[in-house]
């Protein structure tokens, strides 16, 4: 069967789930523009993404209340293109989202998003990005850190905004010669004649708020630009347009949740249909998930799994992947409940931070722009956090049992144990599949990268808490204790490595990139397991 | 039975001590403790002392040793082995055939670079990642090479680091160490029409952190002007009849300096436009604030019949640029000293002694390849609207010195190009990988290859291999008893 055979079904299960846009109060609906094909970041993507993208970019938010009304991302960036003018310089859409930055510009604590005017006319600020800019010049390759780097994003959104308002970014027609698409005034008047007017009509409908003739210019605009060619296929378009405005994970964790929910719920005599619904309700996530993962492959031609954003949906869904398989084998309720709570915080976590956890689909950097090598290394790293991440939750619900004042079953930790194995294998097969792409790819198996020394260290903080198992040093509750632990050493190798090591020793106190939540990750799980511990000596002395 | 051979043989005693399970993990702990230390401390300072203290030293290597033993023992404490151990014996063979290919590897291989241009010869040597220093022998004019790494050397005054020099009863003292040399004015006794008035400026700015030192002389072949940054002009003239007239439409400020008679001081002029804002004289280790946002004049030395010279020297301007380098001197049995210099690298300095001169260089080791490599065309494609690089594509032309054989290779990002090339060559890793490495936005006709020879290829794949398969075997598949 051909992958391509599939997109009606995968258009028809994520429009179940269509939410409507906010779009009540504008007089004038881009809806009509939502297709529109438009040349930005290196690839084409249909009008309503690059809205939604451009909006969360200047403003971290794909809707924001402006003048009193709700306005999501099309009516907003629509508003700026069609009716550009210096009204826009007071509206406040630039977010300035680190607190340190706000205090040191002596903006107000509270609020995180500024005019273009405000911005241009605070003195600190420039004073920073000139900072930032010098920075720059001395070494190009300079990584920005602290004030200078916050202020520096917001120059850069700043930037950004000038260009939109000036229409550079509306880049929607694919010129005679040349890979670059131009903007309706590059086009040239003779040949791009209707082209021009159809975007006047708009330009004018849209500020004498008439509804009908918008529609119609755009739809001529719509035609005119399959005409000139250069498109992808409709199919990858209308994919892309369903797959933004379906929120397909949204929806996997509030499944997720839900069956959750049914199996702590369901007790006694509830218990066996309590599980298949937990089961439909899960599985019914979990299709959700797969067919957003799938819609993002084809939309990107790509495996999911290619910045942080993609690979902490990747784990949920890897953790629900091997959750299912180990219930179909053992038919447990642990495997299920361990992975619920693993995958709902991270679907969580991805949907709610956009500014830390970038959505968009951009190309790809050349070295990784491999798919054998990306399915395999990447995928297998990835599937071993998962059902680390698995056997994390497993050893919750043991270490939740022992917190409880019950003591869990031996096959508990049977199973802590496999969940154990599969995450050794696929790391060990992971790590050293990226030794043979970088000795293939560039040279040297193993240079000592901090990604690398911490993928071993995870593998060996692993491979100590098996050995020790089975040497007896340990039993089924150190192996739970062990779990949560050689948890932190995934994320390490998997976030830390990233975000706080890259980013020098100064990133810490900024509190940029999600460093307090993960810190209160780990602080938490230290916590948890410390009670755990208390509370098993004093079971063991009763 | 085990308990039973423990019992009666010290050999299996100790095979059984060697392939505990506790000596495992000490080491895999200690191990995965030392590592993950040594993340922090590249994160903190640098690769390269990462390197040093942990992933190089030879206490970690000797712990690796250990890890190998346990890992064969381990295997002997199984014996007989039985069809159950399968998956057990590949995944601790496979461990110790990595580690084994490795050593072959760091042993026999090496990496390194080339840089090439499509308008530029075919090299045929590839710059590696070692430090060396190069000694010239008096005794038979051969070149010697001896790995040395400024940033680990640890020597002063008092003690300096010592190396021989080959065929004689020299030595090469190193004294001082630098990781920011770069190119210093002084000034240096000459006569003639070269020898003029010679003056030695600092400029510091406390708000740019940055010091700067010119040197001006009067005399030919030495520069009598100064450009500062653009932003202002120096200069200095013999005599008030030779200072430069200043347009007055020209806001940019200046400062003309004429020396006096005696040698000993200077007059100067400040200035912007056509006006003078103030002047006077000057005397050395005298301080003039210069009115250019903070920046302050010192004068460090005012000499006559001298020209200025540039010598490397340890920068102080606060930029952290230059190249590392060190300072050495020659010294003989009698224990007599040269006078000490600065060896650059990638610079000859010679060192002379009595009747003895040893000409001694600082740099990355070059080796030798058995073929040349030329670039024929270098592509970099974009992502559609955007200046962003989505491959890098390298033509290059492999010419064998010895037959002049020619052979076209294409290096694309994760596709490298290989010589001799052919499949064997790819399995046994005794052949030179070419992929990219570097590139220059500004100068597309240049692009700079990684090249690995690796020996030890073959045992690294078949040790994968087996960790992954034994891993798997061991956890799946279970024996028809």
């Amino acid at each position: 069967m051909k992958l391509s055979s599939l997109i009606p079904l995968l258009i028809a299960l994520l429009s179940l789930n269509l939410t409507p846009i906010a779009t009540a109060l504008a007089q004038v609906s881009p809806k009509s523009l939502e297709s529109l094909v438009i040349q930005e970041g290196g690839r084409k993507k249909p009008y309503l993404v690059f809205t939604e993208e451009t909006l969360r970019s200047l403003s971290g938010k794909t809707a924001l209340n402006l003048d009193g009304q709700k306005q999501d991302a099309m009516t907003l960036i629509t508003g700026l293109w069609m009716s550009p003018d210096d009204s826009w310089k007071a509206k406040q859409l630039i977010l300035v989202s680190n607190l340190p930055l706000r205090k040191h510009l002596g903006l107000d604590s509270a609020q995180k998003l500024y005019s273009w005017n405000e911005l241009t006319s605070n003195e600190a600020l420039a004073k920073e990005i000139t900072a930032a800019a010098e920075t720059r010049r001395r070494d190009p390759r300079a990584k920005l850190i602290g004030l200078q780097k916050e202020a520096s994003d917001v120059g850069m959104r700043m930037g950004f905004f000038e260009s939109l308002l000036k229409g550079d970014d509306f880049r929607i027609i694919m010129p005679l010669s040349g890979s670059d698409w131009v903007i309706s005034s590059q086009i040239d008047p003779t040949e791009g004649k209707e082209i021009i007017e159809s975007v006047n009509s708009m330009r004018s409908a849209w500020t004498q708020h008439d509804p009908n003739r918008f529609d119609q210019a755009a739809t001529s605009l719509l035609g005119l630009q399959k005409q000139v060619g250069g498109l992808p296929s409709d199919w990858k378009i209308s994919l892309e347009v369903v797959y933004q405005k379906a929120h397909p994970f949204r929806w996997s964790w509030i499944l997720y949740a839900a069956a959750g929910i049914v199996l702590l719920l369901s007790r006694n005599s509830w218990e066996r249909l309590g599980y298949h619904l937990a089961w439909v309700l899960a599985g019914s996530g979990f299709l959700l998930q797969a067919a957003g993962l799938l819609s993002r492959v084809l939309i990107a031609g790509r495996p999911p799994v290619t910045n942080m954003y993609e690979s902490v949906i990747w784990v949920a869904f890897g953790t629900i992947l091997f959750a299912l398989i180990f219930e179909t084998i053992y038919r447990a309720r642990s495997f299920l409940l361990g992975a619920v709570p693993v995958a709902v915080a991270s679907l969580i976590l991805a949907d709610s931070q956009p500014v830390i956890l970038d959505h968009s689909i951009h190309p790809l950097t050349p070295v990784l722009r491999d798919n054998f090598w990306l399915s395999t290394h990447v995928l297998s790293i990835t599937l071993s956090y998962a059902a680390f991440a698995l056997s994390l939750g497993v050893a919750h619900v043991a270490l939740a049992q022992v917190i409880a004042g019950r003591k869990p079953t031996a096959i508990l930790y049977t199973y802590l144990y496999k969940t154990l194995q599969v995450g050794v294998l696929l790391l060990a097969t992971g790590t050293i599949l990226g030794g043979v792409w970088a000795n293939y790819s560039w040279g040297r198996f193993w240079d000592w990268d901090p990604k690398e020394t911490w993928a071993l260290t995870a593998l060996l903080g692993y491979l100590f808490l098996l050995h020790g198992r089975i040497s007896g040093l340990w039993g089924g509750f150190g192996l739970a204790v062990g779990s949560v632990i050689a948890f932190m050493s995934v994320l390490m190798a998997w976030y830390g490595v990233n975000f706080v090591l890259g980013a020098g020793l100064h990133s810490y106190g900024f509190g940029t990139g999600g460093f307090p939540l993960v810190a209160t990750f780990v602080g938490g799980e230290l916590l948890f397991v410390a009670i755990a511990f208390l509370r098993k000596q004093r079971l063991g002395s009763a | 039975m085990i308990a039973e051979r423990q019992r009666r043989s010290l050999l299996w005693r100790l095979i059984h001590q060697l392939g505990s399970l506790k000596l495992a993990l000490v080491l895999l702990g200690t191990i995965a403790i030392a590592i993950a230390t040594a993340t922090f401390t590249e994160a903190h300072f640098d690769a390269a002392v990462a390197r040093v203290w942990i992933y190089k030293a030879p206490w970690f290597i000797a712990w690796l040793g250990v890890l190998c033993i346990n890992l064969f023992a381990v295997t002997l404490t199984r014996w007989p082995w039985q069809k159950k151990h399968t998956g057990f014996i590949i995944t601790h063979y496979g461990i110790i055939l990595l580690l084994i290919g490795a050593v072959i590897g760091s042993k026999l291989g090496f990496e390194g670079n080339v840089t090439l241009r499509t308008d530029g010869h075919p090299q045929r040597k590839i710059v590696t990642d070692r430090s060396c220093i190069q000694v010239e022998s008096p005794s038979d004019s051969y070149l010697y090479l001896m790995p040395l790494d400024t940033r680990f050397l640890h020597t002063s005054v008092a003690s300096p680091k010592y190396l021989p020099v080959p065929g004689t009863s020299l030595r090469i003292g190193i004294e001082a160490v630098s990781e920011h040399l770069s190119p210093q004015p002084h000034l240096a006794p000459a006569s003639g029409k070269a020898g003029g008035s010679g003056v030695l400026l600092d400029f510091s700015s406390g708000i740019m952190k940055q010091t700067l030192h010119v040197g001006l002389s009067t005399g030919e072949g030495s520069q009598g002007t100064y450009d500062f940054f653009g932003r202002a002009a120096l200069a200095l003239v013999s005599n008030a009849k030779a200072l430069p007239t200043h347009d007055p439409n020209d806001k940019k400020p200046w400062l003309d300096l004429i020396p006096a008679s005696d040698g000993k001081s200077l007059e100067y002029r400040l200035g912007r436009g056509a006006s003078v804002t103030s002047s006077g004289n000057l005397h050395e280790e005298d301080l003039l604030p210069l009115g250019w946002a903070d920046w302050r004049l010192h004068v460090s030395q005012i000499a006559k019949n001298s020209a200025v010279v540039t010598t490397p020297a340890p920068d102080d301007s606060g930029a952290e640029s230059g190249v590392p380098g060190f300072r050495a001197f020659l010294s003989n049995p009698e224990g007599e000293k040269s006078v000490s210099l600065w060896v650059a690298s990638g610079e000859v300095v010679p060192l002379v002694l009595g009747k003895e001169m040893v000409r001694i260089g600082y740099g990355l080791e070059l080796r030798p390849i058995p073929f040349s490599i030329a670039l024929v065309d270098f592509e970099v494609p974009r992502d559609e609207g955007t200046e962003t690089p989505s491959d890098f594509r390298a033509t290059v032309r492999f010419k064998n010195t010895k037959t002049g054989s020619e052979k076209e290779g294409l290096i694309r990002m994760n596709h490298p190009a290989s010589y001799p090339g052919g499949l064997l060559a790819n399995m046994t890793g005794f052949n030179y990988k070419f992929s990219q490495a570097e590139w220059n936005p500004r100068d597309l006709k240049e692009t700079t290859l990684q090249v690995l020879y690796d020996p030890g290829w073959l045992p690294k794949w078949i040790g994968s291999l087996a960790i992954c398969l034994g891993i798997a075997t061991m956890f799946y598949i279970r024996p028809r008893e």
